[in-house]
Parts: structure tokens; C-alpha cells; sequence
């Protein structure tokens, strides 16, 4: 069984889960009353990361917001599974990544598809 | 001999990707054989001697002279020297200045790596395999730093970070030991302060949850936001892990007081926590929803119940708030971060390990060096042995477990059942989706037979429940007292084939810490169920 992380990146937090149903990554599910969202297939986990932060915000000592911060566009989601997805342009390989699993390096992440040599 | 009784977990039965074994089965009691266990990610528990440790890193030590006490073991290139107990990777950027020993690794195995890096000048260090350009990590600033990586080539080496720029840096205290990341844990949280052989662990099972802090552990990094409250991050001392990387803080003149994450972190439904021992404060604060929340290390009370202080070994305490609470995640010295705190100017207070989380209460530690980290939700299945379990042939039993809560508000269902795959012939416990209260059931045939989902419980405390299941006699015991019974006749429509640490397939997980189950094939006695439940000791 071999573990795969993606790092996503999608328009928004509705498209991104929407985009990981569609997948195959994890399904909702009511049993008992209770709404969930249940990891599918060889899916081991699933992070909201949300928005990442590109400048950070100012606060006063009391917390208040001086100046908001600033994002970088997209919602961000990792997913762990043992299944290999293609999850095509949403898919993002950053070079100081915000988001780690404990026991994997923090850039541990499917490789990008090398580009298609061009033909003569 | 078999025994003829079962504590679960059983220490020498857990090992990587299962727990419990089948060694003690006996002619009437069930114990669920070896469980599927899955994490993928490591975690940490607390050891018999009430130290913070980190589940499936080995004990093995895989590098030799890691301290640099002597000039040997490792292979220098480029101009690098051992001296004066460290490894010194110094140069002018026009060679792969490093330090390399052979034979670390076994190709496809994950590894920890733990390093203190000082860096002088240059570039930075990298941590790699013989082949895989930094595949563990590099540092561009001083500091205790720890890898994880999967080795492609049994050398390890460390060695400048980028060529062409010269570069001053030096390593000490390296460690590389082998990660297993599905082991499952028995903690000794509950157990702290009592004798040795008095302490009963539990196999302790916990949802997903990321630490949001990016350093966890290192309150100087600029990562955090300091208001008049110096972090003394040199002269360190023994944190709750049994390693001296705990610092101090102290707090000085000013308005206001208070360390807080430089980014703020948003959201008002997280739990944050922190570890902290005190040197000579009166009180030691959490910003909270209700203002602030503080900890008075005199008389060892909490101001308000939002807080939660967990005592550990060698005087640390773990403080908790639970949310709602303010949006900014902010500590200090004092009862607040102003007023509160003009009185204890010069005081100091040990602290180590702050936790940001999303689950609404504080789960096991998760260390972070730079990025947000994420423990995985651990699964615990598909236990299952031809002909132990009841069936519509056989269909009396008894089904028993201790188990202790996360929390008194779960929101979610948090069960174990033996059941046949499905929620039409199933028994379990556990804890409700709505707060502070105990679910117990016995379906047969899609119809509830007997069950109890108003009891409320003790979150500190563990619970004994068992459910008597037998044709025309049900009942259920909690603590030594039956709760509930009846006569129905309700038969099984399907055999039973399996025991779950959830309610059936990948439903409701039990989240919480379990000392023993049991399934016996045969309906107890009333006398029997109050002893097999009596929670007094």
C-alpha cells in the first residue's frame, strides 16, 4: 500500500470539496441523524487548509485588526490515500509548503508529470 | 495456561498495524483478535513515566558519534572537520563541503532525524540520503530541528545548503532512528502520579487534528507575536518530552504582556493549549472567549471551567481552553494581559509546546518546526474470529468494555459495536452526538432491543457498561448498576462477524481510551454483570 499526498488548490472552499467528491476522495454521509463527511476508497486523510497567507496582518495589543492580511488566491486542501488521482491543474507543488503530516517531510508530495518532450 | 480474563490493551500484543493478539482467549470470553490499525502519521503518548513521547520512533540509535566527542565515524569532504565536539561545515561555496556515514539507512524506510544546527553565515545546511538531494530537509537558521524521510541510499549526509556562497555552519546532537507511523499507543495520561503497579493504560484512539502553530516549541522564532515578554532561549531546560528544550519566558514593563502567533490564526471554534511550569509567577493566562481564563500555581485552580489544567511529570501542566473564544490565540504571565499582569514584572514561567487545533477539545500534542502538522485519525477494525461472535443460531452474549472519554461534548458519535457489517444486528457503546451522554444499544433485525442514550457520564473518569443480550432477559449495566432491562424476544436476522472501534464500515469512530473489552457467549449472571462492572476501584 503505498501513500500519495496531494496539495490542492482550488477557486474556493465549496469548489475543493466538491472537486474531492468528485474524486472519490470522501463522500457525505447521514446515518444515525448525523451529517458527516466520510473519507472514500484508499482516502487516509483530508486537511482544509483554507487561504494561504502571503502577508501577514497587523494587530493591535488587544487583537483588533490593523491591517488585513494577505492571501495568496484559492483555497487550499491536502489529501493523504492510497489511490493515485489526478486532480490536473488544482494541483500545486509550493517550495515552502504550509501544511506537513507528522513522520512525512513537509514537501512530501506527489512529483509533478515531467513535461512531454516536444517531437521534432 | 490461557487466562481466563483479558485487559485490553495488552502491552506486548500492540505492534505496528494491529493491536491485541489472540493469545488469551479462553473457552467462553471473545477477544477481538488482532484489530486493523491505521494512522499513517506518527503521534505522541504519554510513557510510563509521564514523558511526552512519539509513537513508532525506535529506541535504536542508527548514528554513531552523533555528538561529535571524537574525530571519527564519519567521512569528511570538501573541508569539513570535527572539533570541539561538533561538525563543522565551513567554506567557500566552490565544493560540497559535508559530513557523511555510511551504512544509516535500509533503502524504503522512514527515518527521524533530530539535529542541533547553528548556522553562522551562508546558505544553510541540507539533510539528505547518498543520492536524493535534501529528501529530509534543510535549516537556514540556527536551531533543534527534526526530519522525517523515506531513504533511497543507506549513506546520510549533511552538507551545505547551495554552492557558489561561502558559507559558516556547524551540527551537533545528531540522531537517526527508524519511524514506524502505525503504531498504536498506550498512554499513560490517566495514570500520571500513581505506582507503577497501580497504573492501567488504555489504547488511546483520536480523531484527525493539525496543530496550527508553525513552531511549537521555539517562543523566540519570529513567527510569534512578543509584547513584553523576554524568551530566554539559550539556558534550556527539561520539557515535558524528557529533553532540555523548554524555554523561559519573563515577563517586563509595559501595557500590555502577552506571545500570540505573528499570523493570526482565524477562527473562534478552536482549542489551544500550552505546557507550563512555573519558576516564581502567581498566575499564568489564556485569552478566552469569556475574556481571560488563568491558572493560579499557588492554589492549582483554574478561574473559570473553560479552562482545563492536566498535570504532567516534573511540574508541568498543560492548559486548555475549550472554544468559543477570542479570535486572537494569545498567552502571558499574570491573569491578563495588562493590569493582570503589572504585579508579577520579573516573574518567569517555563513553557513548551502550544497546540492550535480544530476539534473542540485538546487531543495528544503534535510537534511543529516551520508548518502547520497533522496527526491522522487513527482506525481500529475489523476484528473478527468464525464462530465466537452471537449468531441467529446462538444468540446469547454479553458484551463489556471500559472506556474513558475525550471530552463531555463530542458532537459526533463516538462508538464500538460488534456487528454484522451493517446497523441492523449490532451491539456497542460509546459516547452520543450531543453532549455529556453515554450511548449503549442492542439492535437485532433493523429494531432496537434494549438501549440506554441518555446516561450521563464523568469525562475524568472511566466508564464500565455492559449489555446482557439474550432471548426474552436484556439488560444493561453501568458502574456496577443495572440501568435498563426487558424480556423482548427480538431475534438476529443476521449473523454477527465483526468487532469495530466505530458503529459498522467507516461510521462514528471510537475516539476515546479503552482499557478492556470483552464478548462472552453466554448471558451473565446479575450478580456477575455488577461485579464485571463495578467501577470503585
Amino acid at each position: 500500500m503505498s501513500i500519495q499526498i496531494y496539495k490542492t488548490n482550488f477557486a474556493d472552499e465549496t469548489t475543493g470539496k466538491a472537486a474531492l467528491v468528485a474524486a472519490g476522495v470522501w463522500a457525505e454521509v447521514t446515518e444515525e441523524g448525523v451529517t458527516q463527511m466520510v473519507y472514500t476508497n484508499g482516502t487516509q486523510a483530508v486537511v482544509d487548509i483554507g487561504k494561504i497567507v502571503k502577508t501577514p496582518g497587523t494587530y493591535d495589543p488587544d487583537g483588533k485588526e490593523i491591517t488585513p492580511p494577505v492571501y495568496y488566491p484559492g483555497w487550499c486542501y491536502d489529501v493523504m490515500t492510497t489511490d493515485t488521482l489526478d486532480f490536473g491543474s488544482n494541483e500545486v507543488y509550493p517550495t515552502n509548503p504550509a501544511h506537513g503530516f507528522l513522520g512525512w517531510p513537509v514537501t512530501a508530495e506527489v512529483p509533478p508529470t515531467p513535461p512531454a518532450e516536444e517531437e521534432e | 495456561m490461557l487466562k481466563d480474563y483479558f485487559e485490553v490493551p495488552n502491552k506486548p500484543a500492540i505492534k505496528s498495524g494491529n493491536v491485541l493478539s489472540c493469545d488469551f482467549t479462553d473457552h467462553e470470553t471473545f477477544i477481538p483478535q488482532p484489530l486493523d490499525f491505521t494512522r499513517n502519521t506518527l503521534a505522541t503518548y504519554v510513557d510510563c513515566n509521564g514523558l511526552i513521547k512519539v509513537s513508532g520512533v525506535s529506541d535504536t540509535e542508527l548514528v554513531t558519534n552523533g555528538d561529535f566527542a571524537t574525530d571519527s565515524n564519519w567521512s569528511k569532504f570538501g573541508g569539513a572537520t570535527i572539533s570541539e565536539g561538533k561538525g563543522n561545515i565551513i567554506g567557500d561555496g566552490s565544493l560540497f563541503t559535508n559530513l557523511t556515514q555510511a551504512n544509516v539507512f535500509i533503502v524504503g524506510k522512514t527515518y527521524e532525524i533530530t539535529v542541533d544546527v547553528t548556522i553562522n553565515s551562508g546558505l544553510g545546511l541540507k539533510f539528505q540520503d547518498g543520492i536524493t538531494n535534501a529528501n529530509f530537509g534543510h535549516a537556514t537558521v540556527s536551531g533543534v530541528y527534526t526530519f522525517y524521510g523515506v531513504a533511497n541510499n543507506t549513506s546520510f549526509v549533511i552538507g551545505r545548503r547551495t554552492g557558489g556562497t561561502p558559507f559558516n555552519s556547524s551540527v551537533n546532537n545528531v540522531s537517526v532512528k527508524e519511524v514506524d507511523l502505525n503504531v498504536p499507543r498506550i498512554d499513560y495520561l490517566t495514570e500520571i502520579g500513581k505506582a507503577k503497579e497501580l497504573q492501567k493504560p488504555s489504547l488511546l484512539l483520536e480523531p484527525q487534528s493539525t496543530n496550527l502553530v508553525l513552531f511549537s516549541e521555539d517562543f523566540s522564532n519570529s513567527s510569534w507575536e512578543n509584547i513584553s515578554l523576554t524568551v530566554d532561549n539559550v539556558n534550556l531546560v527539561t520539557s515535558p518530552d524528557g529533553t532540555k528544550n523548554a524555554q523561559k519566558i519573563t515577563a517586563e514593563a509595559g501595557n500590555f504582556r502577552l506571545i500570540r502567533p505573528a499570523v493570526n490564526i482565524p477562527g473562534t471554534s478552536l482549542t489551544f493549549s500550552i505546557f507550563v511550569k512555573n519558576v516564581n509567577a502567581d498566575n499564568f493566562y489564556l485569552r478566552t472567549s469569556v475574556g481571560f481564563s488563568y491558572y493560579n500555581f499557588a492554589t492549582k485552580t483554574v478561574s473559570n471551567p473553560n479552562l482545563t489544567a492536566t498535570e504532567f511529570g516534573n511540574g508541568w501542566i498543560r492548559l486548555s481552553v475549550r472554544p468559543p473564544h477570542n479570535a486572537y490565540k494569545q498567552f502571558g504571565i499574570g491573569t491578563n494581559e495588562s493590569t493582570g499582569g503589572q504585579s508579577e514584572i520579573g516573574n518567569s514561567v517555563y513553557v513548551w509546546g502550544m497546540q492550535v487545533e480544530s476539534p473542540s477539545y485538546t487531543t495528544s500534542y503534535i510537534p511543529t518546526s516551520g508548518s502547520t502538522v497533522t496527526r491522522n485519525g487513527e482506525t481500529c477494525i475489523n476484528a473478527g474470529q468464525l464462530g465466537v461472535f452471537p449468531t441467529i443460531a446462538e444468540p446469547d452474549g454479553t458484551f463489556y468494555g471500559e472506556f474513558k472519554g475525550l471530552t463531555d461534548v463530542y458532537g459526533q458519535y463516538s462508538l464500538m459495536t460488534i456487528n454484522d457489517n451493517s446497523s441492523d444486528n449490532l451491539i456497542g457503546f460509546g459516547f452520543n452526538n450531543v453532549g455529556n451522554r453515554l450511548w449503549i444499544r442492542c439492535k437485532k433485525s433493523n429494531a432496537t432491543v434494549i438501549d440506554d442514550i441518555n446516561q450521563t457520564y464523568d469525562v475524568d473518569k472511566f466508564q464500565k457498561v455492559a449489555i446482557k443480550f439474550s432471548p426474552g432477559s436484556n439488560s444493561i449495566y453501568l458502574n456496577g448498576n443495572q440501568i435498563k432491562s426487558n424480556t423482548s424476544n427480538q431475534a438476529f436476522n443476521g449473523d454477527i462477524n465483526q468487532f469495530d472501534f466505530n458503529f459498522h464500515t467507516t461510521l462514528h469512530y471510537f475516539y476515546g481510551r479503552v482499557r478492556e473489552i470483552k464478548l462472552f457467549r453466554r448471558a451473565l449472571t446479575d450478580t456477575e454483570l455488577t461485579e464485571l462492572t463495578n467501577n470503585i476501584v
